[in-house]
């Protein structure tokens, strides 16, 4: 069916196609040095994989609110049933067994399988902290057509002693964010930051019971960008509960944004055993406020082997066998992926050893902090980078093909160095003080 | 010096097909970017992320260009949803900018606005010119979903635009 409105729309696509920029000469072998792009987390890199090879400038502007925690855009399932944390005052996990089918179980029961258009899977084991207690896993989500990542956070406990299970005591899967959860004498507060518009709801569970204590609806324009968030601040009161599990929920719409889901427990200080209370707080910190926005200086937490969290003023770098962060793909198996997070903000990039990738990583990685003018960049270089420098000479460590630096503003340039000399330039990153605009 | 050429030409044999893929499918990969993703500076990388992707599976593909298109088409599915906007706060230095008069320029942004498999469907219909079959396969839906993001494009760009 012609209409009027169809010769416009072809003229125009002919107009922009015509004006497009098209490099001329662009050799197939940019392809063969480009990582391709892990899905919804990586496109920052995808940018600077080309800015790269132009020796170009990336100018990345920091959040003019910086009191306003990073959010990024993911989205999930629709959260329904019931998932109670059990009895919190002894603190009981909500199923005994590994992390990974503690993990599995929560999944299932916040975003059933029964729903065709929604599936979840955990990414990959388990990662420890140094102390053993804690666990982080990614898992995928795929609402509708999208693939999104998630991380769980989990806490292990042992009641009755030797007998221990895990606890789930966050969600995130970014696009909302739950801060500053206090419950103290019957009152709960707190924020959601979400950048994802639509009408969000927000639920305040009865953690031993599950049962509803009570839900507000709260409308998110559509102005809402990525950086420039919605921070939405609510407070229930008379409340009875010892803890409370707090989720948000926005369906979003099932194009563009898609849904985001968060969910973050809180307990009354009254609880019996302290230590775990702490470890409770820290946790819950860990997700819903992000333990880096107070913790401002650097901390390696390094872990065996192949798994490894690295933290660095807010920043968790964690180094998984395999793809994440997208589509699965079996071409991608064995890959060595770097996934950075901070707070639900997550971006990964893989690199491959089969020759497919970069000969010298070039890829980087670059994620802003809770802090202002302040980011990290990172990267996998393959063996035979020897060496990574900055501009001034200074060498940054490489950790099982890992490097990162912390960042102020300014620009930024690395160079890498491989064993047999040859040298080439990453990237120029370019930080703009807060409050400035870019160039 | 004989075995040296025979090397050269077994070299080039083996790179040879996704070279001249490449060469042959760039610079319409890029403008199809262009007009998914709405962004002229982002079109190159949105178009090499596509071939990169394409070409992990090169060898073993029926119709690569179909795959191509189908993987463009995700690829900018994909930088919308997420790094899109994240991409939003990188600014490169003399990124181009494309002037358009008034009215392309509004029609333009009543485009954008769309969600994407309703822009998506736009252009595939009126700029690749593809049957409603080939856009169900590009964007991995039904006929009839095709049918339905289409008229729903053109009834908001109606309801959104002067006469």
């Amino acid at each position: 069916m012609s209409t009027d409105l169809e010769p416009r729309i072809r003229e125009l696509f002919r107009d922009l196609a015509d004006q497009t920029t098209i490099t001329p000469d662009v050799h197939p072998s940019i392809v063969s040095q480009r990582q391709p792009s892990s899905g919804r987390w990586s496109y920052a890199l995808a940018a600077a994989v080309t800015v790269t090879l132009i020796a170009g400038v990336i100018v990345v502007q920091t959040r003019r609110d910086r009191s306003e925690p990073a959010s990024t855009v993911h989205e999930y399932g629709d959260p329904v049933g019931i998932f109670p944390a059990g009895d919190v005052d002894r603190v009981v996990a909500v199923a005994y067994g590994s992390p990974s089918d503690v993990a599995a179980a929560y999944l299932v029961d916040r975003f059933p399988a029964t729903d065709a258009e929604m599936s979840s899977a955990l990414l990959n084991p388990p990662l420890y902290d140094s102390t053993g207690d804690r666990a982080v896993l990614l898992f995928e989500a795929v609402p509708n057509e999208s693939v999104s990542t998630g991380r769980l956070t989990m806490l292990r406990v042992e009641d009755p002693p030797g007998d221990a299970g895990w606890v789930v005591v966050s969600a995130d899967i970014g696009g909302a964010q739950l801060g500053g959860l206090e419950l103290d004498d019957g009152r709960i507060v707190g924020t959601v930051t979400t950048d994802v518009a639509g009408r969000g709801l927000l639920t305040v569970h009865d953690a031993e019971s599950g049962d509803l204590i009570d839900e507000e609806t709260t409308d998110i324009p559509d102005g809402t960008t990525l950086g420039e968030p919605e921070v939405i601040g609510f407070e229930v009161g008379d409340v009875s509960a010892r803890a409370v599990s707090v989720r948000f929920w926005n369906p979003a719409t099932t194009e563009e944004s898609g849904p985001v889901f968060a969910e973050s427990l809180v307990r009354e200080g009254d609880v019996s055993t302290p230590s775990t209370s702490e470890q409770w707080s820290s946790v819950t910190d860990d997700l819903a406020l992000g333990p880096f926005a107070t913790d401002s200086n650097s901390l390696i937490e390094s872990l065996t082997g192949r798994q490894e969290i690295v933290r660095a003023r807010g920043v968790s770098v964690a180094i998984t066998d395999g793809y994440q962060g997208g589509p699965p793909d079996p071409a991608m198996a064995g890959g060595l992926c770097l996934a950075t997070t901070m707070g639900g903000t997550g971006r990964s990039l893989c690199w491959w050893p089969d020759g497919t990738g970069t000969s010298i990583a070039t890829s980087t990685l670059f994620v802003e902090t809770n802090e202002p003018n302040v980011g990290i960049i990172a990267s996998v270089v393959p063996d035979t980078v020897a060496s990574v420098t900055d501009s001034a000479g200074r060498n940054i460590p490489i950790n099982d093909n890992v490097w990162y630096a912390v960042v102020g503003a300014g620009l930024h340039t690395y160079f890498l160095e491989s064993a047999d000399g040859r040298k080439q330039q990453v990237l120029t990153y370019g930080i703009v003080p807060m409050g400035s605009a870019p160039g | 010096m004989t075995g040296a050429r025979r090397t050269v030409k077994n070299a080039k044999s083996e790179i040879a097909p996704f070279a001249v893929f490449f060469r042959t499918h760039y610079a319409d990969t890029v403008r199809l970017a262009r007009l998914l993703s709405g962004s002229n500076t982002f079109a190159e990388d949105l178009a090499q992320d596509a071939f990169t992707r394409v070409q992990r599976h090169f060898g073993r593909l029926d119709n690569p260009a179909a795959y191509l298109r189908t993987t463009t088409v995700n690829t900018c599915r994909n930088w919308h949803r997420g790094r899109g906007r994240e991409a939003a706060n990188i600014r490169r230095l003399g990124s181009p900018q494309i002037a358009l008069p008034p009215e392309a320029a509004e029609l333009s942004d009543a485009i954008k606005a769309l969600p994407y498999r309703q822009r998506a469907v736009l252009v595939l219909r009126f700029w690749l010119d593809l049957s409603e079959a080939d856009i169900a396969a590009a964007l991995g839906c039904r006929l009839g979903t095709v049918k339905s993001l289409q008229s729903r494009a053109l009834a908001t760009l109606r309801k959104e635009l002067p006469r």
